[in-house]
């Protein structure tokens, strides 16, 4: 009757226990319960069984002749001639990242320069500064935002409260267009070399 | 070994040669019994050997060599098992209806004549052959390269008890599948 209690609990162990992997206390455990459980024991004792047939069965067979050689011809001529690098992962990819990360920030920043923010702080109208090239002026004031929504996003407290570095940002914009190209091109310029030496 | 190890890590051609000479028959073996092809276990074991030899850089020795040597093979034969997903035509139950007779064989009653039959053999690496990969791979690092559960579970990067338990698994599915020719019962493939 103990065999019935602890059969359930104990048998998931009962590999464990035949390949000398369990802890010490319950290991314990199962040598009480087999001594007592005559169906455990006979269990363990096919397990034992098929253990035996398993380490028969599986026993390693000879390697096919030359196969170290071939293994080490291979290293040789990696070594020699090393595999050509990922082109696409490893050289393009940083540059299309890098490029298209300054391209976003920089559509960005237009959007906002030409959305009427700095208009809040009374500093500029870019629009009627011709920050904007004569080609985009067209469509510049599409996507002019009222100054009252930007009143409500709080955007004139922190343009007052940042007025002398926006004063000097606005004082750069007429050049802006020009300085902030060059400013772009040299941000990328490593990322494009990269990929000009890799090709 | 570690200064072989570090030579290796150098470029030393001679270096590395002896670690694949001291690792590719195991590694070869394994390869053998899980993907059950001696031309593919060949092929599969220069491939492992190749990527150890490109990666042995990045060997931090935060496990021993033939752990680290034993996770980038078993990495790549679980990989190249997943990637084929073989279709297996071969039924379990084919070759066994072969040796039906063994039962009939009065030498089967002894459980060592048993074990030291060559058909017997060949019944369980076929029934080993058919367990799913994951406890294949428990059985096979087991009991045919000698591994204990924690080395197993540093290779697979699992706990010891997760071994304990897929091999507890596979065995019982072993034993399902084996029980009717140890009992001289009905062979019926056991699925």
């Amino acid at each position: 009757m103990e065999g019935n209690k602890h059969c359930d609990r104990l048998r998931p162990h009962l590999d464990a226990f035949l390949n000398d992997e369990l802890k010490a206390e319950i290991r314990e455990q199962i040598a009480e319960h087999l001594d007592v459980c005559e169906d455990c024991r006979k269990q363990c004792e096919e397990m034992r069984f098929l253990d035996n047939v398993l380490f028969s069965a599986l026993s390693m067979e000879s390697s096919p002749p030359g196969l170290t050689e071939e293994i080490l011809r291979r290293s040789d001529l990696i070594r020699e001639n090393p595999p050509e690098r990922d082109m696409v992962r490893r050289d393009l990819l940083p540059g299309m990242l890098g490029s298209g990360m300054v391209s976003v920030l920089t559509l960005l920043l237009g959007v906002i320069l030409w959305s009427g923010f700095l208009e809040l702080s009374g500093m500029l109208d870019p629009l009627e500064d011709a920050i904007v090239p004569w080609f985009l002026q067209p469509v510049a004031g599409f996507w002019e935002v009222s100054p009252l929504v930007w009143e409500s996003m709080g955007a004139k407290m922190s343009l007052d409260a940042l007025g002398p570095w926006i004063q000097w940002v606005a004082s750069l914009t007429p050049i802006g267009g020009v300085g902030f190209a060059i400013i772009c091109m040299l941000v990328t310029v490593p990322f494009w070399w990269r990929t000009v030496k890799a090709t | 070994m570690e200064r072989e190890l570090e030579r290796a890590k150098n470029g030393d051609p001679e270096a590395f040669s002896d670690i694949v000479r001291s690792h590719q028959h195991r590694v070869y073996n394994l390869a053998l019994k899980m993907l059950r092809d001696p031309d593919e276990a060949k092929d599969a074991t220069q491939d492992i050997f190749i990527k150890i030899h490109s990666s042995l850089k990045n060997f931090r020795h935060s496990s021993r060599l033939p752990t680290w040597v034993y996770r980038v093979a078993t990495n790549h034969l679980l990989d190249q098992l997943r990637r084929a997903k073989r279709e297996r035509t071969r039924r379990i139950n084919q070759p066994w209806k072969e040796v039906a007779h063994i039962r009939n064989d009065p030498r089967a009653e002894d459980p060592a004549v048993v074990v030291n039959q060559e058909e017997v053999r060949q019944i369980v690496r076929e029934a080993v052959d058919e367990l799913p990969d994951l406890y294949r791979t428990v059985i096979v690092l087991h009991y045919q390269q000698g591994l204990s559960y924690q080395e197993i579970a540093e290779i697979l990067g699992v706990s010891a008890r997760t071994v304990g338990t897929r091999i507890h698994r596979a065995k019982a599915r072993l034993r399902s599948w084996l029980d009717p020719i140890w009992r001289g019962g009905k062979i019926d493939g056991g699925k």
